[in-house]
C-alpha cells in the first residue's frame, strides 16, 4: 500500500491547482482536476482553502465587478507600476518642513456636503462631510495636510513627484494608488488602502519604522505614531468608503458608533435613550444625509420606539 | 468539484479568519492517528460541499462544530476507542465564543504579518502574484508584463499561494517564515 499522502503535499499541489483555475482551465484539465480532487476528501477541502486564500487578496477586480463606474476616474489599474517596482520605489526620503505648509491652497466642505476636487498634477481629493485639507505642490513633492474630517486620494502616478498625506503625527506616502485618510474626533487617525501600495510614517523622532501598507489594509495610528494594521480585505474597504456614494455601509456596527457617524453628516441627531440599545448591532446601506430614514429602519430591526422632537430623534426599547 | 465562487467568498470571510483558532482547539485535543491538517482540511471540505450556507448564523461555531463532527467519525471508525473518551472531544462553550478584544488584537496582528509576507516572497513571485491579485491583471497580461511563459507565472502564482496558506494556518510570521526555508530545502 502506497503511503499516505501528507496534508502539506495536498497544500502544494492544490495551490498550484487553484493558480491553474485562476488562470482558466481546459475541458482536458478540468478532468485532470476532478480525478484530483476526487480521489481524497482532503484535497476537495485544500482546493477551497486555497481557493479562499487566493480571494482574500483579491484586488481591485472586485470593486470593478461591484462599481460599473469610477466615479473619479483617470487611474487604470494599468497606470501602476509593477509592484515589486513600486515597493521598491516607495523607500524614497524625505524631510517634512512643516514651514513650507503654511502655503498652498486650503479646501473644506460643509456637513452633508461632498466634494471632488480635482488637483493640478491630475490626482482627485474627495471631501467627505465637514472636512478641511490643505494642498501645496512643488516641483519636488505633492503635499496633502488633512486638517480634520476625511478625504479619498486618486493619486495620479509621477514617481518623480511622492504625494504625502500629513496628518496629527503620521505621513501617508504614495506614488500612484487610491487611499482614505480619516481624522475625526474621539478616534483614532484612519488610513484605508483601496489600491495600489501605500507607505505610513509617525513624524515623530522616535516614531516606529515605516509600515507597509497593501490594497485591502485598514491601518489606525495612535498619536505618537503608532501605527496598527489590519487587512480587511478590499471588499470591507469599499464598504468602508460608501461615503463616496453619499452612503453609509454599517456592518454589525453599534448603534451608538452609528448615531455618532450620522451626526457628522446632518445637524439632525439622533440619541439613544438606553444605554443597551447603543451596545445593539445594526447593518444595512443607508444615505448618510439622511439619519430619520436610519432611525425608522433601525427601530424596525432591533424592535426600538422612535421618537422625534425637532432635530432630535429618540430611539429607546 | 470546484466550489463556486460565492462559496469561495463566504469561506475567505467567515471561515478562514477564524482558522488559526480552530487549529488551536484541534491541538488541545490531540487525537492519535489523526492530524490537525487532516481535520482542517477535511473541514473545509465539508463547508465547501454544503448545498447552502445562508442559514449559518455562525460560520465559526458551524467550522468548530464540523470539526467536531470528523474527529468524533474518526474515533467511531477506531473503534478501539471507549466511549467515555469521547468526552474530551466535547466542544467547549467557550471555544466557540467569538473572540475576546484581546484574541482580535491578536488576529489584527496576524494578518499584519500575512500582509507582510507578500513582501517577504522571491522577487518574481511576488512581482506575478502582486501584478495579478493587486492589480488584477490577467496572468497572460502578467505573463507578457514581465516577459516569461504563463505556465511560469502559473507557477510563482502557486508558490507565493501556498506560502500565503502557510501563514494562514499558522497565524504567525516566525512559524510562515519557517515554512518558507524547508520549502526552500525541498525545491
Amino acid at each position: 500500500m502506497a503511503l499516505r499522502e501528507t496534508s502539506q503535499d495536498i497544500d502544494i499541489a492544490a495551490a498550484q491547482w487553484a493558480a491553474q483555475i485562476d488562470r482558466g482551465l481546459s475541458a482536458e484539465e478540468q478532468g485532470q482536476l476532478d480525478a484530483w480532487v476526487s480521489a481524497d476528501v482532503r484535497r476537495q477541502g485544500a482546493l477551497a482553502r486555497a481557493l479562499a486564500v487566493l480571494e482574500h487578496f483579491d484586488g481591485p477586480q472586485i470593486e470593478a465587478a461591484t462599481h460599473s463606474e469610477r466615479p473619479w476616474g483617470g487611474l487604470g489599474r494599468r497606470n501602476f507600476l509593477a509592484g515589486g517596482a513600486l515597493a521598491a520605489g516607495l523607500g524614497v526620503a524625505g524631510v517634512l518642513l512643516t514651514g513650507q505648509l503654511g502655503r498652498g491652497r486650503e479646501y473644506t466642505t460643509a456637513k452633508g456636503e461632498l466634494r471632488s476636487i480635482p488637483l493640478e498634477d491630475g490626482s482627485t481629493m474627495l471631501l467627505n462631510t465637514a472636512s478641511r485639507a490643505r494642498v501645496h505642490f512643488s516641483r519636488g513633492r505633492r503635499d496633502v495636510t488633512l486638517l480634520s474630517g476625511e478625504a479619498l486620494f486618486d493619486v495620479a502616478k509621477d514617481p518623480a513627484r511622492p504625494f504625502v498625506v500629513r496628518s496629527q503625527a503620521l505621513d501617508v506616502r504614495a506614488v500612484g494608488t487610491s487611499f482614505s485618510v480619516s481624522r475625526l474626533p474621539g478616534r483614532p487617525l484612519q488610513v484605508l488602502v483601496r489600491e495600489g501600495f501605500v507607505d505610513v510614517n509617525g513624524t515623530a523622532a522616535q516614531a516606529p519604522p515605516t509600515t507597509h501598507l497593501m490594497a485591502g489594509c485598514w491601518a489606525t495610528a495612535s498619536e505618537a505614531g503608532d501605527v496598527d494594521v489590519r487587512h480587511v480585505g478590499v471588499p470591507t474597504v469599499l464598504r468602508a468608503l460608501a461615503w463616496r456614494d453619499g452612503k453609509l455601509d454599517l456592518d454589525g456596527m453599534t448603534l451608538a458608533y452609528a448615531a455618532q457617524t450620522f451626526s457628522r453628516y446632518s445637524d439632525q441627531k439622533i440619541v439613544i435613550d438606553s444605554p443597551a440599545a447603543g451596545r445593539l448591532t445594526v447593518s444595512g446601506v443607508f444615505a448618510a444625509r439622511d439619519p430619520a430614514a436610519f432611525a425608522h429602519a433601525a427601530a424596525e430591526q432591533l424592535n426600538l420606539k422612535v421618537r422625534q422632537e425637532g432635530r432630535v430623534i429618540h430611539l429607546a426599547t | 468539484m470546484i466550489p463556486s465562487r460565492d462559496r469561495t467568498h463566504w469561506i475567505a470571510r467567515h471561515v478562514l479568519p477564524h482558522e488559526p483558532a480552530l487549529r488551536a482547539w484541534l491541538r488541545r485535543r490531540a487525537v492519535v492517528g489523526l492530524e490537525t491538517d487532516d481535520v482542517v482540511q477535511e473541514t473545509y471540505a465539508v463547508l465547501a460541499g454544503l448545498a447552502a450556507v445562508e442559514h449559518i448564523e455562525s460560520p465559526r461555531a458551524y467550522a468548530f462544530q464540523t470539526a467536531q463532527s470528523i474527529i468524533l467519525r474518526h474515533l467511531r471508525r477506531a473503534r478501539i476507542v471507549r466511549m467515555d473518551a469521547m468526552d474530551d472531544v466535547d466542544l467547549q462553550a467557550n471555544a466557540i465564543d467569538e473572540p475576546s478584544p484581546e484574541q482580535q488584537v491578536s488576529a489584527r496582528q496576524d494578518l499584519r504579518r500575512v500582509a507582510d509576507l507578500i513582501s517577504q516572497l522571491p522577487a518574481k513571485c511576488r512581482e506575478a502574484f502582486t501584478l495579478r491579485k493587486i492589480e488584477g491583471l490577467s496572468q497572460r497580461d502578467v505573463a507578457q508584463r514581465m516577459g516569461i511563459s504563463e505556465s511560469t507565472v502559473e507557477k510563482h502564482i502557486g508558490r507565493a499561494l501556498h506560502t500565503l496558506m502557510d501563514a494562514f494556518r499558522y497565524g504567525g510570521t516566525a512559524v510562515a517564515e519557517a515554512s518558507l526555508e524547508n520549502r526552500d530545502g525541498k525545491s
